[in-house]
């Protein structure tokens, strides 16, 4: 028994001490990592998190501490004292001085803590408080079974599944929904929001560097929950300015600039088939509203929402088979032959 | 005759009385608490392996990334089917089995008080288990998660939530029934002198979950009706197009959900206050601190729910008066805490498998505790909410709070659940392989989530970082299954092979330690009497004004089971409980509401008709049975002292029917709850016109005020000779009046030209109307058993208090009515 | 002093309390006490509701139908009210400790000292509990 006791001790500060790594250390390889904030409203966050670690984990070793010795102090063996039945000394229990011990130590001492703790989260609460002014742009994003589609309602843009926003100011998100209950999730800038239909919601976005970065759907919406994630880019305001103006060109326009055969066989191949009914691309026939908008797809790092990175193989293999790829989806199989298929490619890259 | 053969005659005409059938028959037809009890945690225990198999899958699939061993449709039904069968089949009902089983054993009465509803109770909660299951044969799994938010859940493609709603349903009704079982066990059958002060800790505790329960499982009941509603009818509670409100649901949901975490860590908590002293010797430090920590956790528990709504885009404000409650709360379970530590302290430990399992639950619990104190601040709740890091918190709080105290528990009560040791050894291997699994497991999940990996994802890229961690935590679920594999070998094996178990292996100071391991059928051949808080430590009281009790109840009564009823402060015998023998009609009405719910599931709708014949049959049965055999001929030797129908809370009756009067004004009150909060989120409101009949709802409301008062006059049991006709009388005028309401609402239910599928004002005031006509009918029934009592018995004062519960009913009925209306055309008119 | 009175006489004479009907659970002098611990339940459960009642409804019901939202008064509604339900909480500690401390002197009938300590300590834990919320329209806007 007594070896079980020592080695319950160790585990105790092995646990205790993983506590405190586990804050501070933070793995190389993150992408979306809470403990890596870059925005202001999780930077207020953070400053939070470590209040309450640090208070955390005093609390928590305090306490193992107390019920170690407590433990230890005038523990009987298994053999011993079978005869006796209750306390030795007549009711030290009912005492007032374990009364008062208890109750300092239970709940006097703690309401204090607490009480901070509820003061410092509500001041954070008010700072990064979603209705705040803002002085950047404002997106509209829209969540879908399983993307994110995104409108810059004063710049007459729409894109998918990529958010670009100029640094230095706030810039308002109103998040909605198209069909279930998503929430909007980039660990590095903010906490989440959901979408919910019916029913519009805000958040506020400003980073000060510029910088790429993963955000994820965090509310169950269904069979591909997990293969939904969306990025965050930041630009300088020049920079943004510039991806406004490439994202308002119309796509002919791309088109004229860039005149190939192969380009304008893979226009006609988009065109008579059944893309044009879930797609748009700007200034052609292809007005669909149900899947993303694809007029600059080609500028966009990644495909399906964040899951495959877009290159040429990976939007062929998209094209064809999306129901491998993410089971359920709402894009069907398409069956082009080889040669169909690049110049559709060929199309598609071109759009940028 | 000499007084020893008559002492020998009345003690064997006791044992006759409480001698129970054996075998198959006794699975069936045995409705006292320990065998419930037993039927209870042996289920819920099969379910808590299951649970655990879908956790080990689900930790196989996330062991690397990009993993493909299980498909997103399966993984999805996993974590579902996962969190329901962990919260709703086995973490409720084993705690409720435990407390069925030890309650009265620790409060020292015979039995509870309404033995066959508890039976009834339990098969409702099997069969609804087994309908969730069932799922599993038609290959139409729920998917949506245990949480079942709407939109997702509300989409009508399958059958598959119905499976989950219908199950689950009949397993929370169960709980609330089980719940009413309990609170009136502890507030009147404590034995003799144990007065609120020396009441045990775990009796203070299941009052608190009672409560809870009533209170918030009735909001899910409610919740899972309209969304079934929802997906048959197409009424709009959840459709944001037509009025309706998707955050409606998760209010509801949380409103339950909430208090139903308390109710899991509550009763974990009790164990602990037991197992503590009992294994260090020392009563329990301050327990007037550990009854205030109790109470407030189980009221503010009440407060708590939006904190798992931090994300949906409430007003800062709304969110902070719940930070505020859940911070709290805090305070109670530090109290708990430090009472341990410092009855540790006093005491002298002893380092037994109850004891070891005490202490993993405090270290444990005080770090879920602190994450706890973390998410309860909106700020950083944003950030974590949903992700991997609430995953740790609520298992640190669930398996540390919970599951571990149940381990310890049935270690620490093993003896007197079965009459059998188990191996220490094999138990202290398996206390440390849980406790170190579970920390392998569930400690690097804090990191996972806060390197940003979302909850219920069946699969994540390796750029997160998060490969390592996840590989971890599978290792150690493997661990804890190891360990619960030793654990359960440990103690089947010890059930049918073990030693006799002595009585009271651990010297403990609760009054179950008094009796035989495993106690008689009766508990007590002479019911205790209690003079302290720790009644196995102290002698017992001797005090003169307890003498009768004591010589009525040793070995007595003999010619029915009965046991002594207390007042609920101070428990000074007053009365006495009639106590029911084996029975098989409580399994009757389960089977024939399951059928019902299959009807639904396989839209085979022919099988709903023989199901709810099989239900009215069985209940009709249960009541005729209830006003016969020894019932009749109500007149052991203590009757003239400890009367069975005493009228008011003297009788277990009164409180099985206000708390059922409760029950119902909650419900409509969460029906009205609904349509207020859908009104003020609403632009237009009502749509067209409210419904506008104040001839016929005033009437109704008459109507109902009659029934009541006429039920409340033939509530008197006088001994003259008009006292019969005075009950006839109310009868007649309390069924005609209830009669005409019942008709009158069914008038106003299909006359008022509500389409419930239009929209959300449509959908309220119909589903309101629908309601009222389920309460008059349960009116009416209880008018009916008032009148089998009438005609049934001789004496009238069964009837006197089966009116005085018929007035109970009519009255919260009124009640009901009044809301009702107010609901459907005094509130679009007060508020914008 | 005739509550106490009557106390007093009861612990010197049990049998009376034992007479087996139910009205002695109030005449032994356990109502109070049992109040001082059930009302700041209630005041505490009224402060929160009617906190999130009152704010919410009253801000969702005037921006679902697009009028101002009457965010000064809803201030001094909310204040007010958690002020009361301060005061109740406040009132009922005060209570228990009275009798509390008078309690003692009359060497003290240990459900009623039970009750009233459980009372007096709960008092001033759901007095905390409604501080905590009280507080919040002095940092937020009322429909903030």
């Amino acid at each position: 028994m007594r070896t079980a006791t020592r080695a319950t001790a160790a585990w105790f500060f092995v646990v205790g001490g993983a506590l405190l790594l586990g804050g501070c250390t933070v793995d190389p390889n993150e992408q979306q990592s809470i403990l890596a904030p870059r925005g202001e409203r999780a930077e207020a966050v953070d400053g939070l998190w470590q209040l309450m670690l640090v208070l955390g984990t005093a609390v928590w070793v305090i306490v193992t501490a107390a019920l170690i010795v407590a433990v230890l102090r005038r523990r009987r063996k298994d053999d011993q004292d079978h005869s006796s039945r209750g306390p030795d000394d007549p009711d030290p229990a009912d005492g007032r001085r374990p009364f008062w011990l208890i109750a300092a130590a239970g709940a006097l001492v703690p309401a204090v803590v607490i009480a901070l703790l509820t003061a410092v989260s509500a001041t954070v609460l008010r700072d990064i408080d979603p209705e705040q002014e803002t002085d950047g742009p404002v997106v509209e994003v829209i969540a879908h079974q399983y993307w994110w589609e995104v409108h810059y309602p004063d710049y007459e843009v729409t894109t998918a599944n990529e958010i670009h926003i100029p640094t230095g100011v706030k810039v308002r998100l109103e998040l909605g929904s198209a069909d279930v209950i998503h929430s909007f999730w980039v660990p590095e800038l903010s906490g989440k929001v959901d979408t919910i239909p019916g029913r519009t919601n805000a958040l506020w976005l400003s980073t000060d560097e510029p910088g790429t970065y993963w955000g994820q759907c965090a509310e169950f919406c269904g069979l591909d929950h997990a293969l939904m994630r969306m990025l965050v880019i930041s630009h300088s305001p020049a920079e943004f300015d510039g991806w406004i103006a490439a994202q308002q060109e119309p796509a002919p326009r791309l088109l004229e600039a860039n005149p190939t055969e192969s380009v304008e066989r893979g226009q006609q191949i988009f065109m008579s088939s059944s893309c044009v009914y879930c797609h748009t691309i700007e200034g052609t026939a292809a007005q669909g509203e149900v899947g993303p908008d694809l007029t600059h797809i080609a500028s966009r790092e990644t495909l399906a929402a964040g899951i495959l990175p877009n290159d040429r193989g990976n939007l062929a293999g998209w094209i064809l088979d999306p129901q491998s790829i993410k089971p359920g989806n709402q894009m069907p199989g398409t069956d082009l032959d080889g040669e169909d298929l690049q110049y559709l490619l060929d199309y598609l890259e071109s759009l940028e | 005759m000499t007084t020893d053969t008559t002492a020998i005659g009345r003690a064997r005409d006791f044992e006759e009385l409480w001698t129970n059938p054996r075998g198959l028959r006794k699975l069936f037809t045995a409705v006292q608490h320990k065998d419930v009890g037993i039927r209870y945690m042996v289920t819920a225990f099969v379910f808590f392996l299951v649970g655990g198999v879908q956790a080990l899958f689900m930790r196989v699939q996330l062991a690397r990334p990009d993993n493909d061993f299980l498909g997103p449709e399966t993984y999805n039904e996993l974590f579902t089917m996962h969190g329901s069968t962990m919260m709703f089949l086995f973490a409720v009902p084993f705690l409720e089995g435990l407390a069925n089983y030890l309650l009265p054993l620790m409060i020292g009465a015979r039995d509870l008080p309404f033995p066959r509803a508890n039976a009834f109770n339990y098969w409702c909660y099997l069969i609804g288990g087994i309908i969730l299951y069932s799922s599993y044969l038609f290959a139409l799994v729920p998917d949506t998660g245990w949480f079942a938010y709407v939109p997702l859940s509300r989409d009508f493609t399958d059958h598959a939530m119905d499976f989950w709603l219908t199950g689950l349903t009949l397993a929370e009704i169960s709980a609330v029934g089980a719940a009413i079982e309990l609170a009136v066990a502890i507030l009147v059958m404590r034995a003799p002198g144990m007065s609120l002060n020396r009441m045990p800790i775990f009796a203070w505790t299941m009052l608190a979950v009672a409560f809870m329960i009533i209170v918030a499982f009735i909001p899910l009941i409610v919740a899972s009706t309209l969304l079934e509603l929802d997906r048959t009818v197409g009424t709009a509670f959840f459709d944001d197009s037509i009025g309706g409100n998707p955050l409606l649901w998760q209010h509801l949901f949380w409103i339950f959900g909430h208090p139903e975490v308390y109710v899991m860590f509550l009763p974990g908590a009790a164990i602990i206050s037991h197992v503590v002293p009992a294994h260090s010797q020392q009563k329990l430090a301050a327990y007037p601190l550990v009854v205030i920590a109790l109470a407030s956790t189980a009221v503010m528990s009440l407060g708590l729910w939006v904190h798992h709504m931090y994300t949906v885009g409430l007003p800062s404000i709304t969110m902070s008066f719940f930070t505020a409650a859940s911070m709290s709360i805090t305070l109670a379970s530090g109290l708990q805490v430090f009472a341990w530590i410092v009855t540790l302290w006093l005491g002298k430990p002893r380092f037994t498998v109850p004891m070891l399992y005490a202490l993993g639950f405090i270290v444990t619990f005080v770090a879920g505790g602190i994450t706890g104190v973390m998410v309860a601040s909106t700020a950083f709740d944003q950030q974590v909410h949903d992700t991997y890091f609430v995953v740790a918190h609520f298992h640190y709080v669930l398996i540390g709070g919970m599951l571990f105290p149940i381990f310890a528990g049935l270690h620490h009560w093993w003896g007197m659940l079965t009459g059998r040791r188990y191996s220490e050894r094999a138990g202290v291997v398996a206390f440390w392989l849980i406790f170190v699994g579970f920390h392998t497991t569930f400690f690097p999940m804090h990191l996972t989530g806060l390197w940003g990996m979302p909850r219920r994802v069946f699969t994540y890229p390796t750029g997160l970082g998060i490969d390592t961690v996840n590989l971890l935590s599978t290792v150690g679920a493997f661990v804890i299954a190891a360990g619960v594999v030793v654990l359960t070998v440990n103690l089947a094996h010890s059930a049918f092979r073990g030693r006799p178990a002595v009585d009271d292996p651990w010297q403990g100071d609760s009054l179950e330690w008094t009796t035989s391991s495993p106690p008689p059928s009766e508990n007590w051949p002479a019911v205790p009497i209690v003079a302290s808080r720790t009644p196995a430590w102290d002698e017992e009281d001797d005090d003169p004004r307890y003498d009768r009790v004591r010589t009525v109840f040793d070995h007595g009564p003999t010619a029915v089971r009965a046991t002594p009823l207390t007042t609920p402060i101070a428990a000074d015998p007053d009365a006495a409980v009639h106590l029911p023998g084996p029975t098989f009609w409580p399994i009757v009405p389960p089977v024939g509401l399951g059928l019902v719910a299959a009807a639904l599931l396989t839209e085979w709708y022919i099988l709903a008709a023989v199901g709810l014949a099989m239900a009215l049959v069985g209940f009709g049965g249960w009541a005729w049975s209830n006003e016969s055999g020894e019932r009749r001929h109500l007149h052991p030797e203590s009757a003239a002292e400890f009367e069975f129908e005493r009228s008011g809370p003297h009788a277990i009756g009164w409180w099985g029917a206000t708390f059922t009067a409760a029950t119902l004004v909650v419900g409509v009150s969460t029906l009205a709850f609904s349509a207020l909060y859908l009104q003020v989120n609403a632009p237009v409101w009502p749509f067209e016109e409210t419904v506008g009949r104040p001839l016929l709802f005033g009437g109704i409301a008459l109507l109902l005020i009659l029934a009541t008062a006429a039920s409340w006059w033939g509530r008197t049991s006088s001994r003259g000779s008009g006292q019969k006709h005075r009950h006839l009388l109310s009868i007649a005028v309390a069924g005609a009046a209830g009669a005409a309401a019942l008709a009158l609402v069914v008038v106003a239910w299909t006359t008022s030209g509500l389409d419930p599928a239009d929209d959300a004002y449509q959908s309220s005031a119909w589903v309101l109307l629908a309601a009222q006509t389920v309460l008059a009918v349960v009116g009416l029934s209880a008018t009916g058993l008032v009148l089998l009592g009438r005609l049934r018995h001789e004496r009238h004062s069964r009837a006197a208090i089966l009116s005085e519960y018929a007035a109970l009913l009519w009255g919260a009925v009124a009640v009901c009515w009044v809301i009702t209306w107010v609901t459907t055309d005094l509130l679009p008119l007060a508020v914008i | 002093m005739d509550r106490l009175e009557r106390d007093r006489s009861a612990e010197e004479a049990p049998e009376e309390l034992a007479g087996g009907n139910g009205e002695g659970d109030r005449s032994d002098g356990t109502l109070v006490p049992l109040l001082t611990f059930l009302v700041p339940i209630v005041a505490w459960l009224v402060s929160l509701a009617g906190s999130y009642a009152v704010q919410d409804f009253t801000c969702s019901a005037a921006s679902s139908v697009g009028h101002p939202q009457p965010v000064a008064g809803l201030t001094v509604v909310l204040i007010a009210l958690n002020a009361a339900m301060l005061a109740v909480c406040v009132i009922s500690a005060a209570v228990g400790a009275v009798l509390l401390r008078r309690g003692r002197a009359s060497s003290g009938f240990r459900l009623r000292v039970f009750l009233l300590v459980v009372g007096f300590a709960s008092s001033l834990f759901f007095a905390f509990g409604v501080v905590l919320i009280g507080a919040n329209p002095l940092i937020y806007g009322a429909c903030q």
